[in-house]
């Protein structure tokens, strides 16, 4: 094969990352792009030196989060994941990665942004992955603890609450 | 990229993506905490329905729980039936009221499932025994988004409406509702009326019928040679090659008078087998000297199969080793020659032991000789997730020393040296109908773990294997007495269904040795599930605490 060009990941805060093409395909965005700009691998016809670098710019994502969500790419780039969008009902259940339940042991905001970069950028394991972290947080908590590790604040009058327990009193595990 | 500091600020795409992944209660308390969630939440908690006489069964690491939201029973094992009843019929009323008050709900409702109460003696539950007739209706009239209502473990339900994209079909007298509907998955059952002429409907109704359909299971073989004649026939004189795009197939493969083979691999020849990718067999033949099963297999090993999920079933229950060996045989084969084996994610296998769990030759080496096959094939399957036996502990209770180690020479913790003594008592005090010898006989450890292992089982309960996962499994009793021959004491006995989930701990410990052996020939396998017991790993480091348990 030939030399493979490289990939730079432009953030929104101007940081360059050099990048392997396996794991910035980790992002489907990113291999939908360079499946564009890129011939596959292989049947290369590179004659073109100015291109041998290909930027990628990702406004919205800033550096320290893409340092994280490229972690998670490298980690995973030998890892086949299913490119259709259907979600798979046997996935939904499984339990989270251990590898990916350490790597998301970050504070609340971060854990936000790499969720929200995971979205834009088409990372479904980790998105879900994320997502299944904040459902973790807010297991077996009261709508009371929910509010207070969340800063959720309560709108409701004291009448709306009860009509509202009421409504959905049949679904109490109780 | 705006800095978002709290949950609320997450766009709804992903809201609703957390909030998917909670157990009702948690979705409940997540409703309570404001008016934004309260909107965000309510599709989510009455989407998925599921009404049943029972109540989910926890699994705290995994995210089973979310899949429906019950409409149950109390959660304790000590809760009588009566009141019960009595909860369950005012939560039915209540959820009746809310839909009637608040007409919005409805459209947020797609899925029912109503699954009859499990009875060990075999009992089959009515449809008004499980759901009030007046909801029934209700949700049927009203919720104009419901895209199924299945029903299991109920006799003679069945129910086309418009708008359903799931039916089960439990007569052929009905099959004139399903053409030119918009169904996606149809599931036939078994059948009340066989002498229907199908030579009655039109012919490209009917293939653009399975031409339309994601997912296609015959439950019996008899309702599935009716359709597949029909259908092999009008595809041989139209002459044309049809690709049917199947995501699931469930088939049945039973050499009984007719060898089915012949029609079922003319069938397999219009299938686009790529977009395959779930696939159930069951499978059966009751003469030992026949190969139909090998022609079977070689044929369907040539096929350009690539699954996530295989679910084996076997077809008839064998007072015989030898016959349930040669069915492990025929299965392993089919692992053993088939290509893509190491992208498959779930594997289930349920085996039919005898009622009474009394196969022949049910000594130590036998149970040792099908051990042997199965290790020969475990650790090919190198992408395997989930691996599920529904009847696991049940075959094992065919050999009578192999069960009766998990009594006398098994766990020694302090949860099983208090309790296995007691069921030694229950051994000992009881005797039941013997059905081989014809009488009353003292009762011995494989029925009473054979039993164990068929309630436990119950916990997951589906039509079809394939789909096994896609509900939450529910808690189930047993009360140690009811069963499909006659179990009785001599004196005063106490134990009751509040026994039930101590022995379920004793199963767990002496299931804890197969887990682990699994799982070291499968790395990658993240759950096992074995009659009901659940075992999930929770991490990857080689330690006997890295799987955790449903019944810990």
């Amino acid at each position: 094969m030939t030399a493979e060009r490289s990939i730079v990941i432009i953030t929104s805060d101007n940081d360059r990352f050099n990048v392997e093409r396996k794991v910035a395909e980790k992002s489907l965005l990113i291999k939908n792009m360079l499946k564009n700009l890129l011939p596959a691998d292989g049947e290369e016809e590179s004659d073109d030196e100015d291109q041998d670098v290909i930027e990628v710019p990702t406004q919205n994502v800033r550096s320290a989060v893409m340092k994280n969500i490229l972690e998670w790419c490298e980690h995973y780039k030998n890892t086949d994941f299913p490119d259709d969008d259907q979600e798979d009902d046997s996935k939904k259940s499984a339990p989270i990665d251990p590898w990916d339940k350490n790597f998301l042991n970050v504070d609340q905001e971060m854990l936000y942004e790499i969720i929200l970069a995971a979205n834009y950028l088409n990372i479904k394991p980790l998105l879900n992955a994320g997502c299944k972290i904040v459902a973790e947080m807010i297991r077996g908590k009261s709508p009371e603890e929910i509010r207070k590790t969340f800063n959720i604040v309560n709108d409701f009058t004291p009448e709306e609450e009860a009509a509202i327990r009421r409504e959905n009193e049949w679904a109490e595990d109780r | 990229m705006e800095t978002v500091h709290c949950l609320e600020k997450l766009p709804n795409s992903i809201l609703n993506r957390i909030i998917d992944y909670l157990p009702q209660q948690d979705k409940l308390n997540l409703l309570y905490t404001n008016y934004q969630f309260y909107l965000n939440v309510q599709p989510l908690l009455y989407k998925n329905l599921l009404f049943t006489k029972a109540t989910e069964l926890k699994c705290p690491h995994t995210f089973d729980e979310s899949l429906y939201t019950i409409v149950g029973v109390l959660n304790s094992p000590l809760a009588t039936d009566e009141l019960n009843n009595k909860i369950y019929d005012a939560r039915q009323k209540i959820l009746l009221e809310a839909l009637t008050i608040n007409t919005e709900l409805c459209k947020y409702i797609e899925n029912i499932i109503i699954e009859g109460d499990y009875h060990n003696d075999d009992y089959i539950d009515e449809i008004e025994d499980v759901i009030s007739s007046d909801l029934l209706n209700f949700l049927m009239k009203n919720c104009l988004n419901l895209k199924r209502i299945s029903t299991f473990n109920i006799s003679n339900f069945n129910c086309i409406i418009p708008q359903l994209t799931n039916i089960q079909l439990k007569s052929l007298d009905q099959f004139d509702k399903i053409l030119n509907s918009k169904v996606k998955e149809l599931h036939f059952d078994s059948l009340n009326n066989n002498s229907i002429n199908m030579d009655k409907f039109n012919d490209t109704d009917i293939i653009s019928l399975f031409n339309q359909l994601d997912t296609l299971t015959f439950n019996s073989e008899i309702s599935q040679a009716i359709i597949l004649k029909k259908l092999n026939k009008i595809i041989s004189e139209s002459n044309i090659k049809h690709a049917f795009t199947f995501k699931n197939l469930k088939l049945v493969c039973y050499h009984l008078f007719d060898d089915p083979t012949n029609q079922v691999c003319s069938f397999l020849k219009n299938i686009d087998f790529t977009k395959l990718k779930k696939f159930e067999l069951v499978l059966g033949c009751d003469d030992m000297t026949c190969n139909c099963l090998n022609n079977f297999i070689k044929f369907l090993t040539n096929q350009n199969l690539n699954l996530n999920s295989l679910s084996l079933v076997q077809k008839t229950a064998h007072r015989e080793h030898n016959y349930t060996e040669i069915f492990d045989f025929h299965i392993t084969e089919l692992i053993k020659q088939y290509p893509k084996k190491e992208n498959l994610k779930t594997l289930s296998i349920r085996h039919a032991p005898p009622n009474d769990f009394n196969v022949g030759d049910g000594f130590e080496g036998n149970y040792l000789h099908r051990k042997t096959l199965y290790e020969s094939i475990i650790p090919l399957l190198t992408g395997l997730e989930k691996l599920i036996c529904p009847t696991f502990l049940q075959s094992i209770s065919g050999y009578e020393q192999m069960i009766s180690n998990l009594l006398w020479n098994g766990c020694d913790c302090e949860h099983c040296t208090d309790y296995l003594p007691i069921f030694d008592q229950y051994i000992l005090r009881h005797q039941y109908y013997d059905e081989v010898k014809s009488r009353m006989t003292d009762m011995i450890s494989p029925i009473l773990f054979g039993n164990v292992g068929r309630v436990l089982s119950s916990r997951l309960e589906e039509e079809c294997d394939m789909f096994l996962d896609t509900i939450p499994p529910l808690n189930r009793y047993w009360n140690f007495h009811s069963s499909s021959y006659q179990i009785t004491h001599m004196e005063n006995c106490h134990i009751d269904k509040s026994a039930f989930p101590p022995i379920a701990i004793c199963v767990a410990h002496f299931l804890q040795e197969y887990v682990d052996s699994i799982g070291s020939m499968i790395p990658g396998l993240q759950r096992c599930v074995l009659s009901g017991v659940f075992f999930d790993r929770v991490s990857s480091e080689e330690s006997s605490k890295n799987w955790y348990c449903s019944d810990s």
